[in-house]
Order: C-alpha cells, then structure tokens, then sequence
C-alpha cells in the first residue's frame, strides 16, 4: 500500500509453489518484512533466524519500552497467533559461518542449516569512534534490545546528569528517555546546529528550539576527544579544545554501521556495507543481502548507498522477496520518504528536500508564528514540478504527496488542493489560513 | 481565531510539596468538622479528597505517552492492581446486595455510617433520607468529575479530548444526576434520559411501566422519550457519527472508563482469541436483552408469565442479576485495575453491540463490491506506510483493538468495536493515525490507487 508498485507485480492470493528453502538472518523489520512476504505470496520453507530475540520486534520502539508506555511483546511485529500459523520455522541462535560453496550456515549451538537461497539482514552496530574503543561502566550506545538494560543501571541510582554525544534522532531519543525518568540531559552537537546536513537552517533551528524548551541542555560545535576512566569507570570527557568536563554517565549516539562481519567471512564483497545489486543480490549466488547492512552499487538516484531507516528496510524485505520468487524483477523504487518524532514535534519528509537550494530548485516555505509549525515544498525553478514536502507539526497526506511528486505536478496544481492534504485532527480550527495567504502569494510568481 | 490542534504535547508537570498540602488538608479538615454542621463537614471532605486527587497529577511521571504506565505497580497488575480491584469488587458487591453494611437503615431505623453521612445531602437535594442508590450515583458523578478535570488537564493541548470529556461530564452531573434527583424530588419516578434501552435492561419491566404510566403527561413523555431514544435517536446518531457519539461523548458507564478508567486502557487484551470471545459474548447478550424485553411485554400484554416453558420473570431476574449487576458493575468496574477500563462495553453492552452493528454496515456499504462509494463513515484513518510498528495504538486502546496491525497494513480502521475515543491517534508518535468522519478525499487521478 505504501508502495503500489508492489501491488500490481503480484497480487495477493496467487500462490507461488516452489520447493526452496529460504534462510533469513536477522529478524529486524528487513528481515521479518522478507519472511511475511515470502509467506504471503508461496509456499516456500523460510527459517528466520535471530539471537537478539525470539520474536521480531519493533527496534523503533525501544525508546517506549524503556519509558514504561509499552512492553516488549506489545511492540512485536506480528502477534503470536501469526507465527502459529505462519510455518516460519523461527531460530534463536547465533550464526557463526556461512559457508557459500556447501550453500550452509553454522550456528553458535552446532547446528548446521543448508539453505537454497539466503538473505542476510544483520542489521546495523553502534558506530564506536575512536576514543570508545574500551569497554567502560557508565558509556552504552542504543541500538540493541540488550541496550536498554545498560541504561536501565544508569538511571537506577538516581537522577544524575546523562550527556549524550551526537544529536541524531537516536540522540533526541536518548534525551526523551532520560527526560521520562526524570535524569536531567545534556546533549553534545558536533554541527552548530540540528542535523544541519539534513534539515534548512529555519527547520534546524525550530527542532533545536524545540528541543531545548523540552529542558534538554544543547552544546553545539562540541565534540568528544577522549574519555577518562578510573578503575574502568567513566569520570571525565574531554572535548575539542581539551576542555574537560567530569561526565560519569555517557550515551554515545554517533550513528550506526552496518553489520558486515559474517559476510566478509564468508567471502561477500563488503566496502561500508554488503555490496548488492539492483535485486540485492551480493557478489556471491544465491546470497541476498537488504536492510542497514546492505550497500546499493548503483543507489536509487538522490539516496544514499547505505541507508540506514525503517522505511528503506521494510521496502528492501518486500523487494528482496519478489526477487526470489520472480527472479530478475525491476522494480520502480516509490517516492521516498522519511517520519521522525522531536519529542512531540512531528516531522515528515517526503521527496526531495534540499538544505541549500541550487540552481534547479526553489522553494516555498511557511512558518507558524508562534508554534514550531513550518511547511516546505520545493520545485524546480524552471517548470515549477514539484519535488519534495518537509512539515513539522503538521501532517500531510502521504497519499497526495507522493501522488504530487511522481507525477512532477506544477506548484500551482499543488497549492489549488493543499488544504485537501492537511490532516486537520477533529475540531482543530482554521489556523492554516496564514499558510494557505502564503501559498497563494507563492503561486502567482510562478504562472506569469 | 481558534488554534489548531496543537501537536507540541506539554512537558512533565514539576513536583511540589505534595504532603504538606495533604497535611494541611486534613488540619482544616479536623478543625473545621470540630463547629461545622455535618452539611459542612460532608462537603469539606469531599472537596478535600478531590484536591488531593488532582494534586497526585503533580508529581506523577505520567503524560501523554503513558510514560511509566508498566512501571508503576497500580498500573502494571501489581499487587497494588489487585488489591485495589478488591476493594472496588467489595464496594459494588455491598452496595448491590449489602447496603446494610454500608449503614442503610430502614424498618423505621435510621441511616448511619456511610449512607448516614451523605443524608444532609440527600436531604437538601431531594427530600427524603439517603439510600445506597443515591450514594453510588453521588460518588459515581463525584468520581467522574474529578478524574474527568485530570484527564482534560492531561489531554489539554488535544481539542476533541477536551470536548468529549465535557460533554460526558455535562451528561453524567446533569442527565444522571442531577435530572433524576429532581424527578425524585418532584415526586416523578427516578429516570436517566441519556440511558436507552437495552443498555437500560428494566425500561420495559412493569414496575418501570407502571410507575411511568401513572405519573401523568411527564411519565408519557419520559416513556416515549425512551422509545425514540433507541429506536430513532440511537440508529440516526450512530448512521451520522458513529458508535462515538453515545460511547465517548454522552454513556455514563464510558464517562468512568474514560475518565476514571484512563491509567487502565492499556490492560484491554488485544489477542485474537478476546476478539472471538468478544463476538460470542456481546451478540447474544443483545439478543439475550432483546428476548428477555420480548418477553416480559408479552406478559404484560396476554397474562401469561411463560412462553414455551420460559417464564419471562425469572428470565429478567436472571439478566438483571448476572448482566445487569454482576457484569456490568462488579466485573465491570470491579476489574479496571486488571481487564482494562472498558470490559463491559467491550463484551457485554448490548447498546454497544447493536449501535456497533450499525457503524459497521455503514462502513461496509462502502467497500462492496469492486465499486467504491465513498459515503462519509466513521474511521480511523492511516496516512500511508508511515506507521513504525512502535505499538503504542495497540497498548493504549481500551477496546483491544489491534489498532497497530491495521496501520502496519496502511488500512482504515473500521471495527464494530471502535468507541472513537481518539487515544491511539494521540499517542501515535508519527502521527500516522486520524479520526474521521468525513468522506475520504480522492486527488483526481489518484482513482485507481488503493484507498488509503
């Protein structure tokens, strides 16, 4: 449905009947969207295989379980009923060998699995820089499930100060953890504003605002140089400069790698992530790889090759199990997208949208004046096709915008329906008026 | 010029000096019942018991997000969950079938303990001595408004959480309580004008009848008021706007579930298997509720007390004793702290099963066949694939509805069920879900895609 292309290759219900088997390592939301896809369209035998856990679960989530809104089993993807009538043989164990030429894999426990076709979904690391090559009480990153048990000792003994280094999201989600509990946050930036290589400067700055009404102490142009231990206990950091500040509680939030060890093992070609094909296919037969781990030779155009997001992973399962069962399928990437959550603030990014516009492009933006509420749009300069929506605080209908964009619709087309494609939530009033003054002031210098 | 609904959620409230506020409380409590009248006194500690109440909101973690929900033990069937559904279970059991205990006088004796103590009251709002009846509905509504404040103080930034829960508000202190109690003391036999049959099993038992019938034009109306209640108000309500207009905006048992019931939503069981028991217990209550209406006016009409070997009084003894009392208030609320907030609308109102029916239908008209017609319907709309499977709809929603699968799938959610409370669209992080009660709006040249 988020992608319709899907839809018309292979339409639900016509069972393909094959006699393969299919083993999937990594049961992150790339590997268990292969897995349901595998089911939903053939018969084929699939073996998920995870030591994580024991049922796919919602990595997003973490950041909930750990604020007590929900459990772990509340954010599994498919409910327990589903596996039980599923036939997808689940295995909780680690793998440790793939051996490409016997077409097997060995597992932590002795089992051996041979395997027709394999996909590997391993998923991403916490990036470690170089001055957290040590293991020291008191630093953890979040990324997996048993992360959450390191940060549930750092908030144990009491509300003292946790610094997070890196404000990506995982970084906000970090301070909205901590924030929940209680523990007072402050939050390391290297740039000298919010996600300044992905956001405008307005929209950085209205997510840093944001961020800090919430009470979160931001330090921008701050890097870590080097930690300082004692008896294997994190007493101080030291930042640009040397400046030293004592910090006993660490959250690194650098970002993530792909998790790539198995493959180089097993021969795969490997430069930052698994190197795939346009079907995912890795430099070895038979071998598959989607999600974090894998790396496009040829990236879609405008993304990059890793692309570490839920969306991407979940789309990449879907691919890679259509490529399996109807081998050498081009498929269309649909338009892309990105939801993020700031605290509260909302954000949705849909197409393309440029930091610094170019030459080709404009773009239009408004901005609420007083609430961190902003839209952006941009166009090409020339036709006025419109290639990309940013909102924050504001939900649009997906449906419309990437209906919009794949369509290279003129702004003026645009701004006639926008107020059809606000998602105004019941009794919300009539505050977009400012907005809708805005577009059609934008619009007119483009007609003539 | 009105504000939209604001998407900034409010931060966490700060602590303050919570038991000094509650000591202070209680000395001006004990001073002021040392020369109060009892009047006084009732009304004191009332008051002081709602401030504490709302105070707790203070220093509790808790906001938007159910941040802390499975922490806290109260919350998460901990021993606290059990105890205090114990105690709840307690209190419905002696009001229904021990009021002596809690003080009901009688046989010339008079009220004392807890009944006594609410006698003043009854007395200056209608006249005559307290009775269980009226201790529950004060406490009940009392209840009610003060949890039904901390949930529009907590969902205050959201403009349809605000209005419903003054509109159950305003039903639950005007329709419930105080109308009635006029009736009362206008010597008008007690009626609740927002409880229609068969959520109101005894409208058509001759006592019922019989006490309307003889109370003049006002009776007449109040009956016929109730027959157009669930025959024409009911059905045209629920075609227009859904279930949600009578379960989240005007029920009295939903305004304790949305209110008092708001830290338990999570508790609902969402598997598969609650949803089969859902279906074969709320249908045949309604069909139970209509056979047993059926026949108690087939008694009144011909005489005779049974039809092929059922006799209609034991038959409407049975449902006012299992249903009646048993599910819908000693399990009903008796159990909160461990089903979840809503386990009488979910498996056992028959009101809700009929005007759930009803909202499926219509929704159902729209997909039938391969054509599309797109009437307005009562919805939970998904905004594409954006849903990150994170859960919280799920958790959060009192009717156990897999709200998460529906989303993961990009689908409409249209369940019998759904009561509109609106509390998945609010704790979904992305913003992915959205009521509706509009008709989808279709760009042109978007025909063909699948309806989103």
């Amino acid at each position: 449905m988020y992608n319709p292309v899907f839809f018309h290759t292979l339409q639900k219900g016509t069972l393909i009947r094959t006699c393969m088997h299919v083993v999937i390592i990594g049961n992150g939301i790339a590997g268990f969207t292969a897995a349901k896809k595998l089911r939903d369209l053939s018969d084929i035998q699939i073996t998920l295989i995870s030591a994580e856990s024991e049922y796919p679960f919602a990595r997003t989530s973490l950041m909930y379980q750990f604020m007590g809104s929900v459990r772990l089993e509340d954010t599994y993807l498919a409910s327990t009923e589903y596996w039980r009538g599923a036939k997808i043989a689940r295995v909780n164990a680690w793998v440790n060998k793939i051996h490409s030429e016997e077409k097997s894999i060995l597992l932590d426990d002795g089992r051996k699995i041979t395997y027709d076709k394999l996909i590997l979904a391993s998923g991403s690391k916490v990036h470690r820089p170089d001055w957290w090559q040590k293991e020291l009480v008191g630093v953890t990153g979040l990324y997996h499930l048993a992360d959450l048990k390191n940060l549930e000792q750092m908030v144990t003994p009491g509300p003292e100060n946790v610094l997070i280094a890196g404000g990506g999201l995982v970084g906000v989600e970090l301070a909205e953890m901590m924030m929940s509990r209680n523990v007072p946050v402050s939050m390391l930036v290297r740039e000298p504003s919010y996600m300044k290589h992905l956001f405008p400067h307005k929209e950085s700055e209205l997510i840093g605002r944001h961020i800090a009404s919430k009470g979160v102490q931001m330090y921008f142009n701050e890097e870590i140089t080097a930690l300082l231990e004692e008896d294997g206990q994190l007493t101080h950091i030291e930042c640009t400069g040397s400046k030293k500040f004592p910090c006993r509680l660490l959250c690194v939030a650098t970002g993530v790698v792909p998790s790539t060890a198995l493959a180089k093992q097993a021969g795969i070609a490997v430069n930052k992530g698994i190197l795939v094909n346009a079907y995912l296919e890795t430099s070895v037969p038979d071998i598959y790889a989607i999600g974090d781990c894998a790396e496009r030779i040829c990236p879609m155009p405008g993304r990059p090759p890793v692309e570490a997001m839920w969306y991407t992973a979940r789309d990449m399962g879907e691919q890679a199990a259509l490529a399996i069962l109807q081998k050498n399928t081009a498929i269309a990437p649909g338009v892309w997208f990105n939801s993020a959550a700031f605290f509260s603030l909302e954000m949705q990014l849909l197409g393309s949208i440029q930091p610094i516009c170019d030459d080709e492009t404009a773009q239009f933006f408004w901005q609420h004046p007083t609430k961190p509420h902003s839209v952006r749009i941009q166009y090409h300069r020339k036709t006025g096709s419109v290639q990309g929506f940013l909102s924050l605080g504001i939900r649009l209908r997906h449906q419309h915008c990437t209906h919009w964009i794949k369509n290279k619709a003129p702004l003026n087309e645009v701004v006639r329906s926008f107020s059809d494609s606000l998602i105004r939530p019941a009794f919300s009033g009539t505050d977009y008026h400012d907005l809708f003054i805005s577009l059609d002031k934008a619009h007119p210098t483009l007609s003539s | 010029m009105p504000t939209i609904h604001d998407m900034t959620r409010s931060t966490q409230d700060t602590d303050n000096p919570f038991y000094k506020q509650i000591a202070m409380l209680a000395l001006a409590f004990v001073v002021a019942s040392l020369w109060a009248s009892d009047m006084i006194r009732l009304l004191l500690f009332v008051l002081a018991l709602s401030y504490i109440w709302l105070s707790r909101h203070r220093f509790r973690v808790g906001s938007i997000r159910g941040i802390g929900l499975w922490h806290r033990n109260v919350t998460a069937r901990g021993w606290h969950a059990w105890i205090l559904a114990l105690g709840l279970t307690l209190i419905y059991c002696f009001i229904y079938w021990k009021p002596q205990l809690l003080g009901l006088g009688g046989h010339g004796q008079a009220n004392s303990g807890v009944i006594g103590f609410f006698d003043p009251l009854s007395y200056a709002i209608n006249g005559h001595a307290a009775s269980q009846w009226f201790v529950y509905g004060f406490l009940y509504t009392w209840v009610v408004l003060v949890s039904g404040i901390d949930f529009i103080r907590k969902y205050r930034h959201n403009r349809y959480q605000v209005y419903r829960t003054i509109s159950v508000l305003f039903f639950q202190l005007v329709f419930a309580f105080v109308l009635p109690e006029i009736f009362v003391a206008l010597q008008y036999p007690y009626f609740d004008l927002k409880h229609f049959w068969p959520l109101d099993y005894s409208f058509f038992f001759d006592w019922r009848m019989d006490s309307l019938l003889a109370s003049g034009h006002v009776g007449l109306f109040l009956l016929v008021w109730g027959i157009v209640g669930f025959l024409v108000i009911t059905p045209l309500m629920t075609w227009y706007y859904g279930k949600r207009w009578y379960c989240s905006w005007v029920c009295g048992c939903g305004a304790l579930a949305e209110t008092a019931g708001d830290s338990f939503r999570h508790l609902s069981d969402k598997s598969l298997l609650s949803w089969k028991i859902e279906k074969w217990t709320i249908y045949p209550i309604l069909a139970f509720s209509i056979l047993m209406t059926v026949l108690v006016l087939y008694t009144r009409f011909t005489g005779r007390e049974a039809f092929l070997g059922v006799e209609s009084a034991s038959l409407s003894h049975w449902y006012g004793f299992y249903i009646g009392s048993l599910f819908s208030g000693v399990a009903g609320v008796g159990l909160y702290p461990i089903l979840g907030n809503r386990v009488w609308c979910r498996f056992g109102c028959p009101l809700a099963a009929y005007m759930g029916l009803i909202q499926t239908f219509k929704a159902s008209i729209n997909f039938r066949g391969k054509k599309r017609t797109f009437q307005p319907h009562f919805r939970i709309s998904t905004n594409g694939g954006q849903c990150i499977s994170c859960g919280q709809c799920s958790t959060q929603c009192e009717m156990g509805i897999d709200v998460k699968s529906y989303a993961e799938r990009g689908e409409d959610i249209i369940r019998a069920s759904c009561v509109g409370c609106g509390i998945c669209s609010e704790v979904c992080p992305r913003g992915v879900l959205h009521l509706e009660l509009t008709k989808p709006i279709v760009l042109v040249g978007t025909q063909d895609m699948h309806p989103l």
